[in-house]
């Protein structure tokens, strides 16, 4: 019996499958505590909705935790991104230079975070957390006092040619070829597992970890876009709980958030589902917004714990 | 401390399961005062388990022990080490962040306290008498950081015996130490058995054991084998109760093959930030050359400036037909190079990857599909081809590389470069704490190797295993070789270690 079970905790499979399974049960337990309100069609497409832009941002973030890195700016990236492109269509009324606008700023932001961190060799995590207020500020001073409110016209056209949902299969499918069908996501996966091997077989950290930037880089300029087409307007607001969504979501698919050997790009959209899931059915059922922080912290905390694989007696002895 | 020859341990009735893997299968053991315990196995035959059991390291499944006639269950190393059983241990056991006499006394620091504050001036003066006494060289002021493998396991040396310990466990240690560090531990080993003490000392060195030991346990797969007196030590029984079947006395190569004339990798008067200053050395093609000394001269950096891990101030390394001047690891592995590190578990081997994640990790190119598309069929077939070529015991490829024995571990490492195709491997302590069963199937893989016309720098501190493999040896000191010998010229040991010294 024992040794089923721990066949069952061993095999690959099951921590892809027990996400989904937990997802269906979460999305049941919604329902009937809420007496279908949670599980009316409506609702579920708005939960749909939501979860594209966590799933696209998280799709790339995917890449910069399989290399054991822990980036916490992606949230506070893709606001500042938002900001700019909004900017960029106000100043033109030009769909695609706010599109190219968007992409350029998300992979440049994100490119530069991946360089201080490599040219000061500090870790990802601290650099990122002087960005995330660096950025913050830049995006408030961008602002000034006004809101951006976009036309009408333009976001709901988008919306419903269904942009945030083509932006999101688009990057999601390159995203997933890339990672899984390619030696680089084998490789960043290997830097995760131990980096100083991974640099003894040839794998140079800071390359790397610069591609994983840049294409997460693209995940956030694909992500402000759906920002912009969901929300219309843009205020200091906008993309605030983004981040902590992100790294919610890549555990609760299922992905260690130390990267390594269980990294996949899977985790990313299931974990988004999850994660609207969860919020939208908190919120539903009476949770204030401030508790609802703290509920998805204690989730998260939990996972990290969880998703720890921790050795046996005594690491790296034999007998 | 307790009269000689009194028992001070006993052991009854010991299981340990780790998951679904037994490590103990109800042991019997007891230890006696005055005496130098050995005790041998293969890796994973349970002898660092029952001793770090009995040092409160890690707890048993079931069963019972009895420390000085009294029943014995620490929950921690501390208490154990308060108690009187302390456990030197294999992997590192100190922190590089702070000072030497810190490490010394970490979670002792009460003894130096007043109030809520500690008197470091009295920890380090205290530190350094400790240190002085036992007649380790080591200033206990300096940051661990900054000291050599060798010089932190003789830390972690002192750090037992300042609780003057009633039994000390030396696990695996000397493979990290030199001549001169086995003989300081040998002293104190013997020092405290005769002082009514015990030592539990467990080693892959077989001649080390029968030298040092009153008498051996050997154990195999979980289970107590037997035990021999000093008076009955003879290495093939050891041997052969070791791993359950005979094995030869010799298992290094016999042969007198010639090398080639090609020279496929040239160190041309290389300077090291450490080390190395002015250093020149050719590989030749299907050579085996061994390098030799104490663990501080210098060999271990030669290893890694060859790979081009370590910044190479002045001077080149080349590689190849074509004198590729190796720059950085990249140049190094794309001319076919390969590096396994002395420091197996950090630098060699992703532990908590697949043994697909690591094999596979040099094999990328070699299993596309179509453009930079990795065909899955054919990456797995490298994979098995390597665990069968190398008779890897593992469950399958999807294996956590963590659960692995060392000898195990050895044969990933392996596997991932010689599936690779690498033509120049350096090898950095190939067999270090590894049993005589992989051992023997290391050096037949090694010699295999050169048979294929690969080269390869064997860089090693045990001096039978450069002689019984290389076709020339180099012995250094200081950074610089002292001594060239060839093969045909059947160096001795006592031959090489005079320049050693």
């Amino acid at each position: 019996m024992q040794s089923t079970l721990l066949k069952v905790k061993e095999s690959r499979w099951t921590s892809r499958l027990l996400s989904p399974i937990i997802l269906v049960l979460l999305i049941l337990v919604f329902a009937i505590a809420t007496g279908g309100r949670f599980s009316n069609p409506r609702n579920l497409k708005m939960i749909l909705e939501q979860a594209l832009v966590v799933g696209t941002v998280a799709t790339g973030a995917v890449f910069i935790f399989a290399t054991g890195n822990v980036n916490i700016s992606m949230g506070a990236t893709t606001a500042l991104v938002t900001t700019i492109a909004a900017k960029a269509y106000m100043a033109t009324e030009s769909v695609p230079v706010m599109f190219l606008v968007a992409l350029v700023a998300g992979v440049i932001i994100m490119g530069l975070t991946a360089l201080l961190s490599t040219w000061l060799d500090v870790r990802v995590l601290y650099v990122t957390v002087v960005m995330m207020t660096l950025l913050s500020s830049i995006q408030m001073s961008i602002l000034g006092s006004a809101n951006i409110q976009l036309p009408y016209d333009m976001t709901s056209g988008m919306g419903d040619a269904n942009v945030p949902l083509i932006l999101f299969i688009v990057f999601f499918i390159i995203a997933t070829v890339l990672f899984h069908f390619t030696a680089l996501g084998r490789k960043l996966r290997y830097i995760g597992i131990n980096d100083v091997c991974a640099e003894l077989t040839g794998f140079k950290r800071s390359r790397y970890l610069l591609i994983a930037f840049l294409v997460a880089g693209v995940g956030v300029g694909f992500g402000a876009l759906s920002t912009i087409v969901r929300n219309g307007t843009i205020t200091t607001d906008t993309c605030s709980t983004l981040n902590m969504d992100c790294m919610l979501a890549i555990v609760l698919g299922g992905m260690s958030c130390f990267g390594g050997s269980r990294s996949n790009t899977y985790s990313a959209i299931v974990g988004a589902v999850m994660v609207t899931v969860l919020n939208n059915g908190l919120l539903m059922l009476g949770v204030s917004n401030t508790i609802l922080q703290a509920v998805r912290g204690v989730v998260f905390i939990i996972l990290v714990c969880a998703s720890q694989t921790r050795p046996q007696g005594l690491p790296s002895r034999d007998g | 401390m307790p009269n000689k020859g009194e028992v001070v341990l006993e052991v009854k009735d010991m299981c340990k399961y780790f998951g679904v893997t037994v490590a103990l299968d109800h042991v019997n053991f007891t230890l006696k005062s005055g005496e130098v315990r050995g005790l041998i196995g293969e890796n994973g035959s349970g002898k660092s388990t029952v001793s770090s059991i009995a040092a409160g390291m890690q707890k048993a499944s079931s069963g019972e022990m009895f420390y000085l006639g009294k029943p014995w269950a620490p929950s921690t190393a501390l208490e154990a080490q308060k108690e009187g059983i302390c456990m030197i241990v294999q992997e590192a056991g100190t922190i590089p962040s702070i000072p030497v006499a810190d490490n010394i006394f970490l979670g002792h620091e009460d003894l130096f306290s007043f109030g809520p504050f500690v008197n470091h001036p009295k920890m380090v003066a205290a530190a350094q008498a400790l240190l002085d006494e036992l007649g380790i060289g080591i200033d206990a002021s300096v940051v661990t950081g900054r000291l050599d493998l060798q010089q932190c396991k003789l830390i972690e040396i002192a750090k037992a015996m300042y609780w003057k310990p009633k039994i000390l466990v030396v696990d695996e240690t000397t493979t990290a130490l030199s001549q001169t560090g086995r003989e300081l531990l040998y002293k104190l080993m013997r020092r405290l058995a005769d002082e009514g003490g015990s030592v539990m000392f467990i080693s892959h060195d077989l001649d080390e054991m029968m030298t040092q030991c009153d008498a051996v346990t050997v154990l195999r797969d979980g289970h107590i084998i037997g035990s021999l007196n000093k008076d009955e030590f003879d290495g093939d029984v050891m041997k052969k109760m070791m791993v359950g079947r005979e094995v030869k006395g010799d298992y290094y190569r016999s042969d007198m093959d010639p090398y080639g004339e090609e020279v496929v990798l040239k160190a041309d008067c290389i300077t090291t930030r450490r080390d190395l200053l002015c250093f020149d050395l050719e590989l030749h093609k299907g050579e085996i050359l061994g390098i030799g000394g104490l663990s501080e001269c210098g060999m271990h950096t030669v290893g890694k400036a060859l790979f081009g891990y370590e910044k190479i101030l002045d001077g080149r390394v080349t590689v190849g037909p074509q004198h590729t001047v190796v720059k950085d690891v990249e140049t190094a592995i794309k001319n076919g190079m390969a590096y396994t590190s002395k420091d197996r578990d950090h630098e060699s081997v992703g532990l908590p990857g697949s043994i697909r994640d690591n094999i596979a990790s040099t094999g990328y190119i070699k299993n596309l599909l179509v453009g930079p598309i990795i065909s899955f069929k054919k990456e797995k077939a490298y994979v098995e081809k390597e665990i069968t070529d190398l008779s890897l015991k593992c469950a399958s490829q999807y294996h956590s590389v963590n659960t692995l024995s060392g000898g195990n571990k050895q044969k990933v490492v392996f596997g991932k470069w010689i599936g690779g195709d690498a033509d120049i491997l350096i090898l950095d302590c190939p067999t270090r704490g590894i049993d005589i069963g992989v051992k023997a199937s290391m050096y037949q893989l090694i010699y295999k190797m050169k048979k294929e016309g690969r080269s390869i720098v064997l860089i090693s501190e045990e001096l039978p295993e450069l002689i019984g493999m290389s076709d020339r040896i180099l012995i250094m000191k200081d950074g610089q070789v002292t001594h060239e010998a060839m093969r045909a010229d059947h160096p001795t040991e006592h031959d090489l270690i005079e320049y050693m010294i």
